[in-house]
């Protein structure tokens, strides 16, 4: 597999992660967490409890109220990016892109100040967490566990409040609430981005074929007609839209990328639109 | 009860494993990998193909080219169900002497009534003749009958022995023999008892040529004919001879014989009765011109007179001069040789190279001939004085035909292709030629030489005579055309040609040749007095059964539905596909 990680590299300068809409848990650190912590930023009042940290005592609300009233303020955590990329069969294709993707993810991540996982997940899961733009080209698409499967087993040790961003094609029958239970437990926030292949996004009227599943091997002869063509379609749209809802309904985001496209091209257009990464420029602005 | 006519068509049947092999190796599609299979629509959803080694979801063309192939195969091996069952079968020998034609609606009529005695009745009809014919059947359903419709009696009086021959023959699987005729008592007399016979004859009077013959004469023809009244009553009749009519009178039983002489010219004479009557075709005679068939004779004696006034009452006989350029048919002659070419050779005297000695003194007798012989046919020699006989050498090739003691005194020499008579005599010093066999002698000579040469003999027949034609060549395809048009059987012989059924009347055409005419004259057949319509004769039991093997073949509607299959299967691919 050639990946030309230089390529997906040179454009970390020009955008920048669009972190979590709603702040994020985590270590200590530079990101405003969704739990009161010690920042000077206010958060909310409470009554005071044994075991407050008295400096946080409002005296002035103690005058005005008569009671020990607790300034809250949120902590400040340090974020965590955790991506999940699928190294089954089906991506073998697609991989050069799912790499790029990565390590561009991966190398924002980082530049944010994030502690940077990837996860590569075949038949089992492994942690990369040193030389990510080294060793990502390296990864076998030879898995024939469907990512549900994989995360159930239980191999992923995912962090607790981390943003995780699921890299896939998704294309392995699910459970769409189920599969966003897997990957956002826990999660301070989830990206799913799905990446296909052109012919995966719209196949072509190619009459006879036998179909040959990457992963199952399983087989079915078709004559791929257009009634064909469109119920596939029919069905990928069902898929889509399963999974963006889920996404929506858990301030996730679901973002659609075509494989055949160039990565400066997929920044450009669908993972700045899909919220996931912004221009340096746009930001300042 | 299952049978194949045909097993070897069974090999069709390895079409079926093909068709199976083909329709696997079409239906196996291009390998495209992909990533979801599950989005694309399942088998239910939409007509699948054939998948290798794997259960085959509605394989509607396969399930139709391999019915289609089952049916071909089917159909090649000739595969039928057969039945059997038990049904009356009556074996019907009709006459078909001329005398039926009075009698031929309540011949059919007869037929027709043997049937509808039992509808499931099988019938054969086997015509009468020399040669027998089946018409109808072997054993054919009752409503098969359209070729007794247009059966018409033309032969002339004959036997019923070879078509009981064939009837028995047919009948021993089962079936009755009835005999259908106008003449109970002659087919009751031939047959004997046991014999059903149906009579269908009715006594009538009737009036009709039994005789007709051209022959040449000085003028150029000569037509002799004789027409009998068959009748208990007197009749007139008119006979016409192209132009010519003539009016006669003809007392009951009797018959009257007429001549004319026809001028040269007219190559065919029709004779006709003017009125009609109960047998029409009695009442005409064709009649072609006669050709001479004149034997050229060449002759190098010294002496010929003799032979020539022996020859006179041996006509025609055309004598060659030496300077007629016309090749001779025979040559008489002192030495064989003195003719030239293949010629057939009368020698007079012993050939040198024959003889053994000096000449016998003069033999009296006994003179052996080989009477079977044509050339020795009535030839009495008795009293005549043979001179100047030598013996013969003993390998001599010859035959001999007449003998005294050992001396063969007329033979032939067997020296080339063609005949070489030889009479050892000396006739100046025998009376051989104030005999009886003298003359004799020569008429056969000549009739044997006249028989050999090409063409026809005669050129007015009988019908059912044996026609005999020698081709110029004896390698030339004869070609002879009946009266119909249809072409005659026709069988070589010894150098000639032999028509067999000349049956119908009418004139026959060799093709490229020459004709003859053929007459049905049978004084027998014209005869209707003794014909009769009796009560059924051998009784009127039920027919024998006849187990009868039932075949239902189903050609039209297997092709059909090999074809059949074979489109849909088609069009269930191409639907496929589209």
């Amino acid at each position: 597999m050639s990946v030309d990680v230089a390529d997906a590299l040179a454009l970390v300068p020009r955008y920048r992660l669009r972190l979590a809409v709603q702040p994020p848990r985590g270590l200590p650190g530079d990101h405003l967490a969704r739990a009161a912590g010690s920042s000077i930023e206010f958060h909310d009042f409470r009554h005071y409890v044994p075991g407050d940290d008295p400096r946080h005592i409002d005296w002035a609300a103690v005058a005005r109220t008569d009671q020990l009233i607790v300034r809250l303020h949120r902590a400040e955590v340090r974020l965590s990016v955790e991506i999940l990329l699928d190294a089954s069969r089906s991506l073998e294709r697609k991989a050069a892109r799912a790499v790029q993707c990565a390590c561009f993810l991966a190398a924002l991540a980082r530049k944010a100040g994030a502690r940077t996982t990837v996860w590569t997940i075949d038949d089992a899961a492994t942690a990369l967490r040193e030389d990510i733009e080294k060793r990502l080209p390296d990864v076998a698409f030879e898995g024939r566990v469907p990512l549900p499967a994989c995360l159930e087993r239980g191999g992923l040790r995912l962090e607790i409040g981390s943003i995780r961003i699921v890299i896939s094609d998704f294309l392995f029958p699910h459970d769409p609430l189920k599969l966003q239970g897997l990957v956002g437990s826990g999660a301070g926030a989830v990206a799913m981005l799905q990446l296909l292949a052109a012919d995966e996004e719209r196949p072509a009227v190619e009459g006879g074929l036998r179909l040959v599943d990457v992963e199952t091997a399983e087989e079915r002869e078709l004559v791929v007609n257009e009634e064909i063509v469109r119920q596939y379609r029919e069905r990928l749209g069902r898929l889509q839209e399963g999974l963006s809802s889920v996404c929506r309904a858990t301030r996730g985001t679901f973002i659609r990328l075509l494989a055949d496209e160039t990565l400066e091209a997929l920044c450009r257009g669908p993972l700045v639109s899909g919220g996931l990464i912004e221009p340096v420029g746009a930001a300042a602005c | 009860m299952l049978t194949i006519a045909q097993p070897w068509g069974l090999l069709a049947l390895t079409a079926i494993p093909v068709v199976v092999g083909l329709y696997f190796f079409r239906q196996r599609f291009q390998p495209r990998p992909v990533a979801g299979l599950f989005l694309w629509p399942s088998a239910a959803e939409e007509p699948p193909a054939g998948r290798k080694r794997s259960r085959m979801e509605a394989p509607l063309s396969l399930f139709l080219e391999v019915l289609a192939a089952l049916a071909l195969a089917t159909l090649l091996a000739g595969v039928g169900w057969e039945t059997s069952r038990s049904v009356p079968h009556v074996i019907v020998v009709l006459d078909h002497s001329a005398s039926m034609a009075a009698s031929s609606d309540r011949a059919v009529g007869t037929i027709e009534q043997l049937c509808q005695e039992n509808p499931s009745t099988l019938l054969t009809v086997i015509l009468s003749g020399p040669r027998p014919q089946v018409i109808v059947g072997p054993a054919a359903r009752a409503s098969e009958q359209a070729a007794l419709k247009k059966w018409k009696p033309i032969l002339p009086h004959h036997a019923f022995g070879p078509a009981m021959t064939l009837a028995t023959r047919l009948a021993d699987a089962g079936g009755d023999i009835v005999v259908v005729t106008d003449d109970p008592d002659g087919a009751a007399a031939e047959l004997g008892a046991g014999v059903r016979i149906r009579a269908v004859g009715a006594a009538q009077g009737n009036v009709g040529i039994t005789m007709a013959e051209r022959t040449l004469d000085a003028a150029g023809s000569r037509v002799s004919v004789r027409i009998a009244n068959f009748g208990t009553q007197p009749e007139s009749r008119t006979v016409t001879l192209g132009v010519a009519t003539e009016r006669i009178e003809l007392a009951p039983g009797s018959d009257v014989a007429l001549a004319w002489s026809v001028p040269e010219g007219h190559p065919i004479v029709r004779v006709a009765l003017a009125e009609s009557d109960t047998l029409e075709w009695d009442n005409a005679a064709i009649l072609l011109e006669p050709k001479p068939r004149a034997v050229r004779v060449r002759c190098t004696l010294e002496d010929r007179e003799r032979i020539e006034k022996a020859c006179k009452a041996v006509a025609p006989v055309s004598w060659l001069g030496e300077a007629d350029p016309e090749e001779p048919h025979l040559g008489i002659v002192s030495e064989a040789g003195e003719v030239s070419g293949e010629v057939w050779q009368l020698v007079i005297g012993a050939p040198v190279e024959l003889r053994a000695g000096p000449p016998l003194e003069p033999l009296l007798g006994p003179y052996v001939p080989d009477a079977a012989h044509p050339l020795m046919e009535q030839l009495d020699f008795r009293g005549v004085i043979w001179s100047g006989a030598h013996r013969l050498k003993g390998d001599a090739p010859v035959m001999p035909l007449l003998t005294a003691g050992d001396v063969p005194l007329l033979f032939e020499w067997r020296k080339g292709r063609v005949p070489i008579y030889v009479m050892n005599i000396d006739p100046k010093r025998s009376n051989v030629h104030k005999s009886p066999a003298w003359p004799l002698f020569f008429h056969n000579l000549m009739r044997m030489r006249r028989d050999a040469l090409p063409g026809l003999r005669r050129w007015n027949f009988r019908a059912g005579e044996t026609v005999s034609f020698r081709p110029a060549r004896p390698s030339d395809k004869v070609t002879l055309k009946g009266p119909d048009g249809a072409e005659i059987l026709s069988v070589p012989a010894r150098g000639h040609v032999e028509f067999l059924d000349t049956w119908q009347p009418g004139i026959y055409e060799i093709l490229e040749s020459d004709r003859f005419a053929v007459n049905l004259l049978d004084p027998h057949e014209s005869d209707l007095r003794s014909t009769r319509d009796v009560a059924p004769v051998g009784g009127s039991e039920p027919a024998a059964l006849l187990r009868v093997k039932m075949r239902w073949r189903w050609f039209e509607w297997l092709l059909c539905a090999a074809i059949l299959m074979l489109v849909l299967g088609d069009l269930a691919v191409v639907a496929h596909v589209v």
